[in-house]
C-alpha cells in the first residue's frame, strides 16, 4: 500500500516536471517585424498613464517604444500625464503636463496607480486598465484584426498665426449598431523634462534629467469626450463619408515640429475604440 | 438578483439549521506547535469544559488574555478540569518564534499552529482574540471577542456554571 | 449567478436526501463592516472638491458556512461602495468572491469553487485572505486532499486566481496547479513511532500555465517550481528548512529577465520553560512567482515570501515594517525569550518577561552576466548571484528589547527598545531618500482598578532626523471587561521638517462588545503615505472622519 502510494505520487511529480517546463533558450528576444502599411488592418490605440514623479513609469515608456517599433504606424501612443504624480511640485518637477481631457479620462477610468495602459480602450474581465507587462499581448491580440472604419486627417498648419485646421474623414465599412463619437486631440513628441526614476536599467537614479517624454497629450481639441461621428440620431451608412473640420491655435509652448494629431473613434455604450489614426501637423 | 439569491439562501438556512451555539467545532487538520498534523476533532476534555482561544504574536490583547489564562490555570484546573487550548494563526513569516515565545512565557496549556487561518476560518473568526467556551460534549455554549483586563473572570464564571461549581 | 444557483441547489438536496442528518446539520457565519465617513481638515490639506462627493466608504462582507455530515459548503459576499481609504481602488465592486462545496472523509477531502491552500511555508504556493489589506489571493478551481494512511498527506490543486473583480477568461491570466506531498516519518515508519527523535518530510511542485502572445520576448507558456522541506525535533530543539527553484520566470516584476529563482528558508530553536531561543535564515533571489506575468502590483501572486522580523504592534514601533523582496534578499534574525523565575532578586513575586530580537536583511550581490550586459537589462538572463553572499547594501535592521513586568496585583508595565534602520528609497520606492536611522522607546502601564475595570497608558517616542522626522504618541485606554472600552489618543509629528506638516493626528475611539459581537467607532486623523512598490505607484491620501467597525460571528 505504501509503495503504491509513493510510487504514484514520483510518477505524479515526474509526469507534472515533464509537461510543465518550458526551459527558454537564448535569444530570448522575438525578431518581429510586422509587415507594415496593410491599410485594411486596425490600428491599435494605447494610452500610458504616467506622471513626472512616478518612479515606476519609465520602464513602461520603454515598453512602449519598444511596441512602436513592432507595429510601426498599426500603434499609436498617447500618453497621458494626469493624477498624484503627474502634479507640478517642487523645481524641476514644476513643469505641469496635465491636461483637462487627461484629466478628464483619468478619473473616468479610475486610474489611481501608476504607471497604468489601456489598450483601445477595450475591457477584458471587467476592467480596461492594463499593466505594462501585458500591453504587448493585448495589442497583439488586436493588430491582426481587420478594420471596421477608416479615418482620414487632413491638416493645415500657418506658421506665421500658429493656426492649425484640421478636416477628418471618417469611414464605416460595414453596418454598425450603436452610436460612435469621434475624438481628436494633439501630441507632442519628444519633450525633454527631468523624470523620477527608480530603474537603473532605463536611466539614473532618482532623477533621469533629460528624460525624453514621448507622445504627451497636449490638449483634447474637441472637449475630452468628442462628438458624434453622426450628426442627430441618424444610422450609421456603410461606406459614406462623415467630415469634420476643426480650427485651433497652437499654444506657443508647443513645438510645431514635433505635433501631432490623433483622431480615435469610440463606441459610446463602452468606450471601447474602433479605429484610431495619427497625422504630424505639417506633413 | 445575486443579492436576491443571497437573502434567499439565507433564509432557506436559517429556517432549517442552527446556529453555530450548541454547534461542534468543525472538522479541519491543523498543526501541533511541532508540526505534526492535528485533527481538531481531537479536542476533548473527557465530559470537562474546553477554552479555545485564537491569538497571534503580534495580537498584544490576545498575549494578555493567554497570560492571565496561565496565571490561574492550576487553579481552575483543580477547581473545574477545565482544558485550555490556544490556537496561533501566525502565518509562515512568525511560526518559527511561536514554540520559543510559548516556552518562554511559560505557558501550560496546549498551543496548535493554524498557519492558513484553516480553522479560523472554519470557525468564523472576524478578529482575534476570539474565544470559544465549549461545554463537556464539545458544543460551543459561549464566545468571545476582544480581551479586557479582567475578562478572564468573567468567562471562568461560565466554566464554573458548566461544571455546577459555585 | 449560476454558481449560486448550483449552490443553492446542492444545498437544498442535500437537506432532502439526508432527513437523517437534518438535525445534525450545522451553520455559522460571520458579518463586518467597516465603514467611513470623510470631512473636510484644513491642517492636512483636504478640502471638499479633494473629497469630490466620495464622502462615504464601506468595505463590507458576510460570510456563511454550512456543514452536513462530510459536506460542507460556503460563501462569502463582500461590498466595497466605495473602498475606505487606503484600499486599491480595484477593490471598488460587490459580489460572491469565494464560493465554495467540499467533501471530507478522514482518508480523502475534496473541495470545488474558491479554496486556500498553502504548501509547507508557502514558498511556491499559498492563497491567503486578509481582510485588513484587502489581499485576496484565492484559487477557483479544484482541490484533492489523500491521507492514504496515517502520517501521509497528498494534496492536489489547480484553478486560476482572484484578481479583484475582475473575471478569468480564456488566456486573460494564467491557470496554476501544484502538488504536494507530506510524510510524518515516525507514523508511517516502522519502529521510530515512539523514537523522540520526529522527521517530517515534504515535497512539492507548482506550474503555472500563460500563454505567449507577447511581440517582443521569447516568453515561456508553462513556468515551473519545486520545493523540499524537512521538520526535525529532538528533544528541546527543533530544525525547520525549506528550499525552493523555480526556472525562467520573466515577468513585469523582475523585468523580465531569464534567470532561475530560488530561496532558502531556515530556522533553529531551542525552547525550554522559561526560556526560548530561535534563530532563523532566509535567502531569496528572483522568486516573485504571478499567475499573470504582466501584472504590477501586490496581486496574483502564487507564493509567499515570509518577512521574518518581528511584527511590532506598538503604533510607532510599527511605523516602518519590512516588506519582503522577492527579487533578492537575504536576512538573519535571533529572538530570545526568557522568564525571570518567580521569588528571585529581578523576578519578583511574578517574574519578570524578557524579549531580545534582531533581524538584519541585506541585498543580494548581482553579478553582470557579461560585459555588454547591465545587470538586470530586460530580455538577458539578468545576472549571477553567489548563494552565500550578502551584498552592503542593507535594506533593513531592527534590534529591540522588551520587558514585561507584573508588579503588583493593580500593576503592570511593559516597557521597549527599538533601534531601526530602514532604507525607504527600496522599501517604499523613493529613491535618492536616506535612510531612516531611528530610535523608538515606549512604555505601556495597566492600572487595574478593580477586577473589571483598568486604565492603560501608552508613551512613545520616536526619534530620527530622516523622512518626517520626531514623533512622539501617548495614548489612554479604560477598559470595562468584558463589554465597553474608551481610548483616547493622540500622534503628533513635532519634528517634521515642514513646519506647516507638524499636525497631530488625534483619535477618539469607543467600542462595545457583546459575545462575539463588536461595535467600534473611531474620530479621527489618519496621515497620508506614497507607496511605490511591486511596480506601481500609489498614493494613500490622509483623512479625517468617523470610522465604524461593526462585526459578528455566529
Amino acid at each position: 500500500m505504501k509503495k503504491t502510494v509513493f510510487f504514484i505520487f514520483a510518477l505524479f511529480i515526474s509526469l507534472f516536471t515533464i509537461q510543465s517546463c518550458d526551459k527558454i533558450e537564448p535569444p530570448y528576444k522575438e525578431n518581429n517585424t510586422i509587415t507594415p502599411g496593410e491599410t485594411n488592418k486596425r490600428k491599435v490605440l494605447l494610452e500610458d498613464y504616467t506622471g513626472h514623479t512616478c518612479v515606476n513609469c519609465p520602464p513602461a515608456g520603454v515598453k512602449a517604444t519598444e511596441l512602436k517599433e513592432v507595429y510601426g504606424d498599426q500603434l499609436v501612443i498617447i500618453t497621458v500625464h494626469a493624477g498624484y504624480f503627474a502634479t507640478p511640485v517642487a523645481a524641476p518637477f514644476d513643469t505641469d503636463f496635465r491636461t483637462e481631457a487627461g484629466n478628464d479620462w483619468n478619473s473616468f477610468f479610475g486610474i489611481i496607480s501608476n504607471p497604468k495602459g489601456m489598450v483601445s480602450r477595450l475591457s477584458e474581465g471587467g476592467s480596461q486598465l492594463v499593466d505594462y507587462g501585458e500591453w504587448g499581448t493585448r495589442i497583439g491580440n488586436l493588430i491582426d484584426e481587420d478594420e471596421l472604419a477608416n479615418i482620414a486627417i487632413e491638416t493645415t498648419y500657418t506658421e506665421s498665426s500658429r493656426s492649425l485646421q484640421i478636416k477628418t474623414s471618417t469611414k464605416f465599412l460595414q453596418e454598425m449598431q450603436g452610436s460612435y463619437n469621434i475624438q481628436l486631440c494633439l501630441t507632442e513628441d519628444s519633450i525633454v523634462a527631468p523624470q523620477r526614476n527608480n530603474t537603473a536599467t532605463v536611466g539614473p537614479v532618482p532623477t533621469i534629467e533629460n528624460y525624453v517624454h514621448r507622445h504627451v497629450l497636449r490638449q483634447g481639441i474637441n472637449g475630452s469626450w468628442g462628438e458624434p461621428v453622426v450628426s442627430g440620431n441618424n444610422a450609421i451608412v456603410p461606406g459614406q463619408l462623415y467630415e469634420h473640420n476643426f480650427s485651433i491655435t497652437l499654444n506657443s509652448d508647443f513645438n510645431a515640429n514635433h505635433c501631432s494629431v490623433v483622431a480615435f473613434v469610440y463606441s459610446t455604450a463602452d468606450y471601447g475604440v474602433l479605429q484610431v489614426e495619427e497625422k504630424h501637423i505639417s506633413e | 438578483m445575486k443579492q436576491l439569491f443571497f437573502v434567499l439562501l439565507l433564509f432557506v438556512m436559517a429556517t432549517t439549521l442552527h446556529a453555530q451555539e450548541n454547534t461542534s467545532i468543525p472538522n479541519v487538520t491543523i498543526k501541533t506547535l511541532e508540526g505534526q498534523s492535528f485533527n481538531t476533532s481531537e479536542i476533548t476534555n473527557d465530559g470537562k469544559p474546553v477554552i479555545l482561544s485564537f491569538w497571534a504574536l503580534w495580537c498584544k490583547p490576545c498575549q494578555k488574555e493567554l497570560d492571565a489564562f496561565n496565571e490561574h490555570y492550576e487553579e481552575w484546573q483543580e477547581e473545574t478540569g477545565v482544558k485550555i487550548y490556544a490556537v496561533s494563526i501566525d502565518d509562515s513569516r512568525s511560526t518559527a518564534r511561536v514554540m520559543p515565545l510559548v516556552n518562554g512565557k511559560g505557558w501550560e496549556f496546549d498551543v496548535l499552529l493554524d498557519p492558513n487561518s484553516d480553522l479560523k476560518r472554519a470557525m468564523n473568526v472576524n478578529m482575534i482574540p476570539h474565544t470559544f467556551l465549549l461545554d463537556g460534549n464539545g458544543k460551543i455554549v459561549a464566545q468571545h471577542t476582544s480581551y479586557f483586563e479582567g475578562a478572564e473572570f468573567e468567562l471562568y464564571k461560565e466554566v464554573k456554571k458548566l461544571v455546577g461549581v459555585n | 449567478m449560476r454558481k449560486l444557483f448550483l449552490f443553492l441547489l446542492l444545498i437544498c438536496s442535500s437537506s432532502l436526501f439526508a432527513q437523517d442528518f437534518i438535525n445534525s446539520a450545522q451553520i455559522n457565519g460571520s458579518f463586518q463592516v467597516d465603514g467611513q465617513f470623510y470631512r473636510p481638515d484644513d491642517a492636512l490639506g483636504i478640502t471638499d472638491s479633494l473629497i469630490a462627493g466620495r464622502k462615504i466608504g464601506l468595505n463590507g462582507y458576510g460570510n456563511i458556512t454550512y456543514t452536513l455530515g462530510k459536506f460542507s459548503a460556503g460563501m462569502r459576499y463582500e461590498a466595497f461602495l466605495t473602498p475606505i481609504a487606503g484600499f486599491d481602488p480595484q477593490q471598488e465592486g460587490n459580489g460572491f468572491p469565494y464560493l465554495w462545496a467540499a467533501y471530507n472523509t478522514e482518508k480523502i477531502g475534496v473541495t470545488v469553487g474558491n479554496f486556500y491552500e498553502q504548501f509547507g511555508n508557502g514558498l511556491l504556493l499559498r492563497t491567503y485572505e486578509e481582510w485588513t489589506l484587502g489581499y485576496d489571493n484565492s484559487l477557483n478551481g479544484m482541490r484533492v486532499v489523500l491521507r492514504p494512511t496515517k502520517g501521509v498527506t497528498i494534496k492536489g490543486v489547480y484553478g486560476s486566481q482572484r484578481y479583484y473583480w475582475q473575471k478569468f477568461e480564456r488566456n486573460s491570466r494564467g491557470i496554476v496547479r501544484g502538488v504536494d506531498a507530506e510524510f510524518d516519518l515516525n507514523e508511517t515508519v516502522k519502529g521510530w513511532e515512539s523514537s523522540r527523535v520526529r522527521l517530517i518530510l515534504g515535497a512539492s511542485g507548482v506550474s503555472k500555465y500563460q500563454r505567449d502572445a507577447d511581440p517582443i520576448y521569447n516568453l515561456p507558456e508553462n513556468v515551473s517550481g519545486f520545493a523540499g522541506r524537512a521538520n526535525l525535533m529532538a528533544g528541546k530543539f527543533n530544525f525547520m528548512t525549506e528550499y525552493a527553484y523555480k526556472i525562467n520566470d520573466p515577468s513585469a516584476a523582475n523585468n523580465f529577465i531569464y534567470k532561475e529563482g530560488q530561496s532558502l528558508l531556515t530556522s533553529l530553536s531551542y525552547s525550554q520553560k522559561g526560556f526560548g531561543a530561535v534563530l532563523q535564515l532566509k535567502r531569496v533571489d528572483n522568486m516573485s512567482f504571478k499567475s499573470d506575468r504582466g501584472i504590477s502590483g501586490n496581486a496574483l501572486d502564487i507564493n509567499f515570501i515570509p518577512p521574518i522580523n518581528r511584527t511590532h504592534s506598538y503604533s510607532l514601533t510599527a511605523r516602518y515594517p519590512y516588506a519582503s523582496q522577492p527579487n533578492g534578499e537575504m536576512g538573519l534574525q535571533f529572538q530570545l525569550n526568557y522568564k525571570i523565575p518567580k521569588g528571585t532578586a529581578l523576578g519578583g513575586k511574578y517574574g519578570t518577561g524578557i524579549a531580545l530580537n534582531f533581524s538584519q536583511v541585506n541585498d543580494i550581490v548581482r553579478k553582470a552576466v557579461n560585459d555588454t550586459t547591465a545587470i538586470g537589462q530586460e530580455g538577458t538572463l539578468g545576472y549571477t548571484s553567489d548563494f552565500f553572499a550578502a551584498s552592503d547594501h542593507v535594506f533593513f535592521r531592527d534590534f529591540n528589547v522588551q520587558i514585561d513586568k507584573k508588579i503588583n496585583s493593580k500593576w503592570k508595565a511593559v516597557v521597549q527598545y527599538m533601534n531601526l534602520y530602514y532604507d525607504i528609497a527600496t522599501l517604499e520606492g523613493h529613491p535618492g531618500e536616506e535612510a531612516v536611522k531611528a530610535h523608538i522607546a515606549l512604555t505601556d502601564i495597566t492600572w487595574k482598578i478593580t477586577s473589571l475595570k483598568s486604565l492603560r497608558m501608552e508613551l512613545q517616542g520616536l526619534w530620527t532626523e530622516q523622512d518626517e522626522g520626531n514623533w512622539a504618541a501617548v495614548m489612554a485606554e479604560y477598559t470595562i471587561a468584558p463589554k465597553w472600552f474608551f481610548a483616547l489618543a493622540d500622534q503628533y509629528n513635532y519634528g517634521h521638517p515642514d513646519k506647516d506638516m507638524q499636525n497631530h493626528y488625534y483619535t477618539f475611539s469607543t467600542g462595545y462588545i457583546h459575545d462575539a459581537t463588536r461595535i467600534a467607532l473611531t474620530y479621527g486623523r489618519q496621515s497620508e503615505g506614497v507607496v511605490c512598490v511591486g511596480g506601481v505607484c500609489r498614493q494613500v491620501p490622509a483623512s479625517s472622519g468617523l470610522t465604524v467597525t461593526i462585526t459578528t460571528s455566529f
